[in-house]
């Protein structure tokens, strides 16, 4: 009886599952949990405005750790994603991250000041944010995109880092800086377009 | 116009070729032949508001060899999120009126401009004005209807016109707008909160906010009188309370436990539970249901339900086999304690095509999660927000809450994320 159960099954699935399997949707468990992102983050995290992150495409070992930083309160700024990064486990956010840093990069469209941006590319020069960025902002091991990101976004990031909203220590170069100098850096960064 | 031959012809061999776009449908008369006879694999979509137009385009993400049709009645999509900022005089119509082109031109989504008549779940065909189409599955997102009935005297063209709800986006949004630019100065305006569960829980008092700003800086010497259904403000509470507070405050009179029973259109009279106010305009935002396309398909589970009951893991209808049921039209008991909010809305519409094109494709449908964010104004550059995580709860079966709250205090900061929130939904719902 048992035999027959499993040979019936067996004849079940080789009927059936050639049509499921050409049509299959693979859905990840990052795809699943992230898609509601897009919400706010924009379809593949291409967010439009100034001042919710791009996603799509960002560096996805940068992305879990902050999101884990969300989570744990490490980075109340983003009062919105502290809220929401504690409803998902550890593992969670880091498929959601890599969902998203698995789409290709698309830079900003937003507007940039040209005066600004100038400056902006002087002040990047002497402080070394090439060295870990990379020389279009795209990037380095676990050092995040900032290459075409949002201008609002990254203005307010760099604001976090100069008041210790957020810790690091690579970071601590901007606390010397004028809030005039920070936009100026976000506009020049987030005018890339290569 | 029905259907002529010719227009048929092209509607079939577009279904053929699988990738048309559909202008409008001519709807004069009622159709009941089939149009676009189904090949492959089909879903319908019948409501392109934000839960629809999500769906649709979802379920095209999800499996492009899927043939996704949207129905739907008005070729405009008006979104009713920012629509406050219309009544406040931020924004204008032009800023929230988009098309649906996107969709039929980057996921080659076919939209049928009519209106659904009737529903045959067993030969699973959905009857419209235009003709009948047949579908694989079936999401309805039917949006929410006003019961006008349940206030004495609104039930009727004059009080209607002259008490706009101004819940759905569109002419009444217009209408609130030009009776508060028309208002004279010293004028009271009646702002009427339904008893919850309504649509978008914030909503009418982001609204009062908006208004209260505008009679501010315009209208010199107006109030706005804030009566509420409910025992208290239902959504971000203290924070309105705050700014109402700090900026409204002998402009702005909020009274709980006051629901509307009776208005006069003719005198402008509105009476409430606590007494009758004259107001000079009144908004009048009256008891919700589901829209009424729930009940006409017979979506509705029990004969005293008022929103559509579906089960909270796929969305799947209680009533219907392959139907499912987004947005503000689902009820809280069924699928959990889910706002009725726009965001909630795009994510029930991914939930909702999952679940359809999986089981379409014989494949187990996989475990909601839902985000909800939403804020609300309470000036020209200030907002407040709500932002939680939802999953889906084995022992209860209904979608919780993982996390969330509201933001700790109103700022320009969360103003910008407000803005940046519209574009970003929009870009998902329609991009």
């Amino acid at each position: 009886m048992q035999k027959l159960r499993l040979f019936y099954c067996v004849v079940a699935a080789a009927v059936l599952i050639p049509a499921a399997a050409f049509a299959a949707s693979a859905v990840s468990e990052g795809e699943r949990l992230g898609k509601p992102c897009a919400g706010c983050h924009a379809t593949n995290g291409y967010a439009p405005g100034e001042y919710i992150a791009r996603i799509g495409g960002q560096n996805p070992e940068y992305m879990t750790k902050v999101m884990k930083e969300f989570a744990a309160g490490k980075r109340t700024g983003s009062v919105e994603m502290s809220l929401l990064a504690k409803g998902y486990s550890e593992a969670d956010l880091a498929a959601i991250s890599e969902y998203y840093g698995g789409k290709a990069w698309k830079n900003s469209a937003n507007k940039i000041d040209s005066k600004k941006s100038a400056a902006g590319l002087k002040l990047a020069k002497v402080s070394g944010c090439f060295d870990c960025h990379g020389a279009k902002g795209e990037g380095i091991d676990a050092f995040p995109r900032i290459g075409g990101q949002n201008s609002g976004y990254l203005y307010e990031a760099l604001k976090r880092y100069k008041t210790d909203k957020i810790t690091s220590e690579e970071m601590a170069l901007v606390k010397d800086m004028s809030d005039s100098q920070l936009e100026s850096l976000a506009q020049y960064f987030s005018g890339i377009r290569k | 116009m029905s259907i002529t031959r010719r227009n048929f012809i092209k509607y079939t061999s577009a279904a053929v070729a699988g990738a048309s776009v559909f202008g409008q449908v001519n709807t004069a008369s009622a159709a009941t032949g089939v149009i676009m006879p189904k090949k492959g694999k089909r879903i319908v979509v019948l409501g392109g508001g934000w839960g629809g137009c999500t769906a649709a385009k979802y379920a095209k993400m999800e499996d492009p060899s899927v043939e996704v049709i949207l129905v739907e009645r008005d070729p405009k999509f008006i979104s009713c999120p920012i629509s406050n900022l219309v009544i406040g005089g931020q924004k204008t119509m032009k800023d929230i009126t988009f098309t649906r082109d996107k969709l039929a031109k980057n996921y080659g989504i076919k939209i049928v401009y009519t209106e659904a008549t009737a529903l045959d779940p067993v030969k699973k065909a959905l009857t419209t004005k235009a003709g009948t189409l047949e579908y694989d599955k079936l999401i309805v997102s039917p949006g929410i209807s006003y019961d006008y009935a349940a206030i004495e005297g609104l039930d009727n063209p004059a009080a209607i016109k002259k008490f706009p709800a101004a819940f759905k986006a569109g002419a009444e949004t217009v209408a609130l707008r030009e009776m508060l630019v028309a208002m004279k100065p010293g004028g009271v305006v009646v702002l009427a909160v339904p008893p919850a569960p309504y649509r978008c829980p914030p909503g009418p008092y982001e609204r009062a906010s908006l208004i209260a700003n505008y009679l501010k800086k315009n209208k010199k010497g107006s109030k706005i009188i804030v009566v509420d259904a409910n025992d208290d403000v239902t959504s971000k509470g203290p924070l309105f309370k705050k700014a109402w507070a700090d900026y409204y405050k002998d402009i702005l009179e909020y009274i709980p436990d006051a629901a509307v029973t009776k208005v006069d259109a003719s005198t402008g009279v509105i009476t409430t539970e606590k007494g009758e106010i004259k107001s000079d305009v009144a908004n009048i935002i009256p008891t919700m249901t589901a829209g009424k396309s729930a009940f006409d398909l017979g979506l509705m589970n029990k004969p005293e339900d008022k929103f559509v009951r579906a089960d909270a893991y796929t969305l799947e209808s209680y009533n219907f086999k392959d139907v499912y049921v987004i947005g503000d039209a689902t009820h809280n008991g069924a699928v959990g304690g889910v706002p009725k909010s726009g965001y909630i809305a795009n994510s029930m519409g991914k939930v909702a095509a999952s679940a359809a094109v999986r089981t379409l494709n014989g494949q187990e449908p996989l475990a909601p999660s839902l985000i909800n964010t939403c804020y609300s104004m309470v000036n020209d550059n200030e907002a407040i927000f709500v932002a939680a995580a939802y999953k889906y709860d084995a022992v209860s079966k209904r979608i919780i809450s993982a996390a969330g709250g509201t933001s700790p205090e109103r700022s320009v900061l969360f103003g910008h994320h407000a803005e940046d929130w519209a574009l970003g939904i929009w870009n998902d719902i329609l991009g």
